[in-house]
């Protein structure tokens, strides 16, 4: 595996203005992502995990939406400075998206074969029937039986499983070298959403691009992923290698969100869920973000922002505990009664 | 599609039904003897017996019906009054002049009312939206009568560069009926563009924040592309459907405006029969306009289910 990163994020922030003043959706986020590696981006609903991956697309809406950062390397491109034409080189054939919201992602009155062909015919001078093969090809690739069929019919026509293995093929058409799959399977009922993540993991075997796998869950991270990078209200609380992690949390809101994980902690009794909510982007804590929900939590957590505390490798962690948290890990732990 | 089409003319019959049965009371609404109105005071009971008699009001209701739908169905509209013509072929003659004249103003709205209501989405909340839907406002306030008073004023009158109306067959002179057509088609459209500005902006809004606008960009489409291929697909579906309703104003705005602009359409005519009481001629001339209207309305929905594959392909 190659180590120099194909994507390079440092400092990421963006910001929202609205009628009610500007909320800090993203705040100084920075993480790499290896090429040929799956990278999970977890957090609860509202952690700013899409705006991340919009704000790496520069697809958040230009009126309302401000995106700073140090840089955003990718394959050489600087990606927050990159003009408009650049970027839409890249989109659609260099990094390929996959959205949360398989029914509407689809254009309603436009045919599955021409929605899948676009980014081919936008990215690279083929003819329309070489294409329309490479579509179908694409389709029967992402398991989608009769594809010449299916080619022809519209997004209302198929269910929201096979949209979204639609989406997959638009998003895989030219091959990117980066997938940004937000949530792909979430709307999307179980049997389905394991199906889904399979197919994602077969292709990338074969095709070796990175990922960044957007999602909810910690068991979708414990099966898929590499690395894993934890945010909160829009910072990032906890990254680094998953079986590092899983073995030494070094971050109270990580270990809760595998505490959530029946599949993790193996018994159902002892799953627990963190108390409270995320904050609100108007009334953020002063300091640690997850200090209202914190077990804990010491005063000097609402004095100032923690700071990324390095542990082993490239494991980091933005709890003030964090040292504690992994040497307790270490301890073989004591049989509860 | 075709099953569709077919369900829509069926539908439309007994609509035509009423509408003939509402023009035919017409004439039983008038209070007193129609034919008292129509002679007017100094007539003498001699001439109002013959005109009861052509005018069928001698006979009981329901044989009045009888015959008035009996001849409805032989294409029989009865005499114009004042004309003293056939109403079916006076018609006839008359409705070219406003059906091109319908079509001049639809093709001025749907032009200048997608532009202009696409611009402003595109440039949303900037000054180019804000002229806009000033621009808009106006249009949807200002009365047609008033807007086409002011076009004979400026562009006859001091600038001469119009003729103040009239009305030049296309086919003879094309430049002339340009030329006559272009000041009563716009005072038709300006209100129209103004709505279909209004409508194609909201909704254009409404399209460019959907998730599959968000898609196509993600594909790497340019901003042209977005617009013409994935927004404006979907924002003609809504337009479409008002298309009907905009027809039918422009159709019963040519009263007025073909009055002013001397545009001898089936609004003038009509507006004539109605100030002359030429019960025939407004019976026939409703009928014909429901007709229109409503074949026009079957395609505007034959249309729309046409352009949304959500009705077409089920
Ligand atoms: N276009 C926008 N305008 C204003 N605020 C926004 C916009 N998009 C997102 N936000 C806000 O940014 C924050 C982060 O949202 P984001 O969609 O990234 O959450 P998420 O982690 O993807 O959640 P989920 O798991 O529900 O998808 C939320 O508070 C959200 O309200
Ligand atoms: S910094 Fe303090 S409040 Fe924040 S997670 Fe660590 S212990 Fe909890
Ligand atoms: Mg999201």
């Amino acid at each position: 595996m190659q180590t120099e990163p194909i994507l390079r994020v440092e400092g990421l922030r963006t910001t929202f203005s609205g009628d009610e003043g500007t909320a800090v959706a993203v705040d100084d986020v920075s993480f790499d992502v290896n090429a040929g590696e799956i990278v999970g981006l977890i957090g609860e609903s509202g952690s700013g995990k899409s705006v991340t991956a919009l704000a790496i697309m520069g697809l958040l809406p230009k009126d309302t939406a401000r995106v700073t950062a140090e840089r955003i390397l990718f394959d050489g491109h600087d990606l927050v400075r990159a003009s408009e034409r650049e970027m839409r080189r890249l989109r659609g054939r260099a990094i390929g998206m996959i959205f949360q919201e398989p029914m509407s992602s689809l254009n309603p009155v436009l045919k599955i074969g021409d929605q899948l062909i676009e980014p081919i015919r936008i990215h690279e001078r083929i003819s329309h029937r070489a294409a329309f093969d490479r579509g179908v090809e694409l389709l029967s690739k992402v398991g989608i039986p009769s594809p010449i069929q299916r080619m022809n019919d519209y997004p209302h026509q198929l269910s929201g499983g096979m949209r979204q293995r639609v989406m997959i093929a638009i998003a895989l058409s030219c091959s990117p070298k980066l997938l940004l799959a937000d949530e792909p399977t979430t709307a999307l009922d179980v049997t389905i959403q394991a199906q889904l993540l399979d197919l994602l993991l077969e292709i990338q075997s074969e095709t070796k691009m990175a990922i960044v796998l957007i999602t909810h869950s910690m068991g979708v991270i414990a099966e898929c992923a590499d690395k894993v990078v934890v945010m909160y209200s829009g910072r990032i609380a906890e990254q680094g290698p998953v079986t590092e992690i899983f073995d030494r949390p070094g971050h109270p809101y990580t270990k809760g969100l595998m505490q959530c994980t029946p599949e993790l902690t193996g018994n159902p009794r002892r799953l627990t869920t963190i108390p409270g909510s995320l904050p609100s982007l108007s009334a953020l804590p002063p300091g640690c973000r997850f200090a209202p929900r914190c077990g804990l939590a010491l005063p000097t957590c609402e004095a100032g922002r923690p700071p990324m505390i390095g542990l082993r490798g490239t494991h980091a962690s933005a709890c003030i505990r964090a040292d504690e948290l992994v040497a307790a890990a270490a301890q073989p732990e004591e049989a509860d009664a | 599609m075709l099953a569709y089409t077919l369900r829509r003319i069926a539908q439309a019959v007994p609509i035509l039904l009423l509408v003939s049965l509402i023009s035919f009371g017409i004439m039983q609404l008038v209070p007193g003897d129609p034919a008292a109105v129509l002679a007017g005071p100094n007539a003498t009971p001699d001439e109002l017996v013959h005109l009861r008699q052509t005018l069928g009001l001698d006979k009981s209701l329901l044989t009045q019906i009888m015959i008035f739908y009996g001849n409805l169905f032989q294409g029989d509209l009865g005499y114009s009054i004042i004309l003293g013509e056939p109403v079916l072929k006076v018609v006839i003659e008359r409705s070219p002049i406003s059906i091109s004249l319908a079509i001049y103003s639809l093709i001025l709205t749907i032009v200048f009312g997608l532009f202009i209501g696409v611009v402003a989405a595109m440039k949303h909340n900037r000054w180019i939206d804000q002229v806009a839907m000033a621009f808009a406002l106006i249009g949807v306030s200002v009365p047609n009568f008033w807007l086409g008073l002011v076009m004979i004023v400026l562009f006859s009158v001091h600038l001469g560069w119009l003729p103040t109306g009239g009305y030049v067959p296309f086919f003879e002179d094309p430049i002339g009926w340009f030329l006559a057509a272009t000041m009563p088609a716009l005072s038709l459209a300006l209100m129209q563009i103004g709505l279909l500005a209004r409508l194609t902006r909201s909704t254009m809004l409404e399209v460019l924040g959907q998730d599959y606008i968000r898609t196509a960009r993600a594909k790497g489409a340019s901003e042209p592309r977005v617009i013409i291929k994935h927004a404006m697909s979907n924002v003609l579906i809504p337009v479409v459907t008002v298309l009907g309703m905009i027809l039918s104003v422009l159709l019963s705005g040519s009263v007025i405006v073909e009055t002013i602009f001397a545009v001898p359409g089936i609004g003038a005519l009509l507006g004539n029969a109605i100030l002359g009481r030429d019960y025939p001629m407004i019976q026939g001339g409703l009928i014909f306009v429901a007709a229109v209207l409503l074949i026009l309305n079957i395609a505007v929905d034959v249309l729309y289910a046409w352009l949304d594959p959500r009705v077409r392909v089920q």
